[in-house]
């Protein structure tokens, strides 16, 4: 396998984008990625683009032959849409790096994007809903949010849970929001507001759950050939993984893990050779609160029944021990589905370029985790300034 | 009064004993697709429940419900909708007390107070 770099990214603001389209947010990104790469556009050898709903909430599909023609991409290179609902940019980034390791192509473009703010709470539900099995748990009228609200009930029957440790979490992110100018709706939030918010799917209330977005990522990956012209420290990807889970909430026989997180990240770390030990800053999947607290502990960064101790004790801050969603994750920094896995790439390279506007001292190696569905699939990356 | 379960129709796999809800016609476990209908008894465990306050259009008229997720005494896990009671806790005995009257034929789930 040949080594895979991150020559660019570029990613537009996470939030409401009512005036621009969806390929218009992502060209927007792509743009600023090819541009701060130095890399010719006809050295892009296939573009893959990760979008979950852009079908049933814009009315369009075909997206990554879009956005390719849009950025004058060479004619005729492949383009792929890929889907796993919110993993659909890590995919996207996985099958990216792929086609490089395997030497197929000396530059990818991958793209995640969404637009989503313009529609309605129920419409937005049901979209989203598309990644449950609706053949056995839809029916129930299970949602999302109620999907994390019975993992956190489980959570609290298993390991011991209070509101005030949960919404430690919740201010830790949204305070990290405020820092990045990306961010959607960063905040200063006490526990009792918090407390006051509406219930959402009992006991997830309105600020432990990510708000709906628009908003565009976009990375160039390429090959070491293809690196020269940039000014920035070489970023490397050390793994890159990519696992599925049971769409079925009847085989996830423990509801406070995801058992499609616990085996892609035991895989990046045998193909990095690194341990959770060894990572500085995190980016994971905080669609809500209790998520994170439960993906901390399945990437093995946290001892299992902790998370929640970890974030009151600020042991996951900025200044922490290992630094978890700095960006304000998806609870703060905003969640544009299809995007959010190139969004994590795109802040931990910030992070280790040491160019990051909530910056983590020091930090050298970095790790993203994106979760989509009911834990249907997942992709866990470790990036790492190169020697 | 302990109010009795109705009881809750599976399909079970005649090749290798797998239970699967309907809506299914081929075995995941053993590919089979010769499947009967058996009736099992409603009763289970409480894994967890949830209140749903913000539904998809397709249960949006409701308004407001609750989901459980149960775990039956014939080994195998549903969702379900569900009644909570004061001082409901994971773990307790829950019975199936009628189906949805709609498509869905959905179980409703209470705990059991004895």
């Amino acid at each position: 396998m040949r080594e895979v770099f991150v020559a660019g990214v570029g990613s537009t603001s996470f939030g409401k984008h009512p005036d621009v389209s969806i390929e218009g947010l992502a060209a927007n990104a792509a743009a600023q990625a090819i541009l701060e790469s130095g890399v010719d556009r006809t050295r892009i050898g296939a573009l893959y683009l990760g979008n979950f709903i852009s079908g049933p909430l814009n009315g369009k599909e075909v997206l990554a032959g879009i956005v390719a023609e849009r950025v004058g991409l060479p004619g005729n290179i492949p383009c792929t849409k890929v889907e796993g609902a919110c993993a659909s940019g890590g995919i996207a980034f996985r099958h990216a790096w792929m086609a490089i390791a395997a030497g197929m192509c000396d530059a990818v473009l991958v793209v995640g994007v969404e637009k989503m703010s313009h529609a309605s709470t129920a419409q937005v539900t049901s979209a989203l809903n598309c990644a449950m099995d609706n053949e056995h748990d839809g029916p129930s009228g299970l949602t999302f949010p109620g999907l994390f609200g019975l993992a956190w009930r489980s959570y609290a029957h298993q390991y011991g849970l209070t509101r005030e440790e949960v919404a430690s979490v919740v201010i830790k992110n949204k305070a990290n929001g405020l820092k990045n100018p990306l961010a959607q709706m960063g905040a200063i939030l006490s526990v009792e507001e918090i407390q006051a918010s509406p219930m959402i799917a009992d006991p997830l209330q309105m600020f432990d759950c990510c708000p709906a977005s628009d908003g565009a990522a976009v990375v160039l990956l390429t090959s070491a050939s293809l690196l020269s012209g940039s000014a920035f420290p070489k970023i490397k990807v050390l793994a890159s993984a990519q696992t599925s889970g049971s769409p079925r909430i009847a085989h996830h026989a423990d509801l406070c893990t995801f058992d499609a997180t616990v085996t892609a990240a035991r895989r990046a770390y045998e193909m990095s050779g690194l341990s959770a030990k060894d990572i500085n800053v995190v980016e994971l999947h905080d669609c809500f609160s209790v998520a994170e607290i439960i993906d901390s502990e399945d990437l093995g960064l946290i001892p299992r029944g902790q998370g929640a101790k970890w974030a009151q004790e600020s042991r996951t801050s900025v200044e922490g021990e290992v630094a978890i969603n700095p960006s304000g994750g998806l609870l703060a920094k905003g969640h544009p589905v299809g995007a959010t896995g190139i969004g994590q790439v795109y802040e931990v390279v910030q992070q280790l370029r040491g160019t990051h506007p909530n910056q983590v001292k020091g930090a050298n190696i970095g790790m993203t985790h994106n979760l989509g569905g009911t834990g249907v699939a997942c992709t866990v990356n470790i990036l790492g300034v190169a020697e | 009064m302990t109010q009795a379960s109705i009881t809750l129709r599976f399909q079970k796999c005649q090749a290798c004993g797998a239970h699967e809800a309907a809506g299914i016609d081929l075995c995941p476990a053993c590919l089979g697709k010769d499947f009967k209908t058996v009736e099992v008894s409603g009763q289970g465990r409480l894994a967890s429940w949830t209140t749903i306050r913000k539904p998809p259009l397709r249960f949006k008229e409701e308004g407001m419900y609750h989901v459980g997720v149960v775990d039956l005494d014939e080994g195998f896990r549903v969702t379900g909708r569900f009644i909570p009671q004061e001082g409901d806790q994971v773990g307790d005995v829950v019975i199936a007390i009628a189906t949805r009257d709609d498509d869905t034929h959905t179980p409703i789930f209470k705990v059991s107070k004895s």
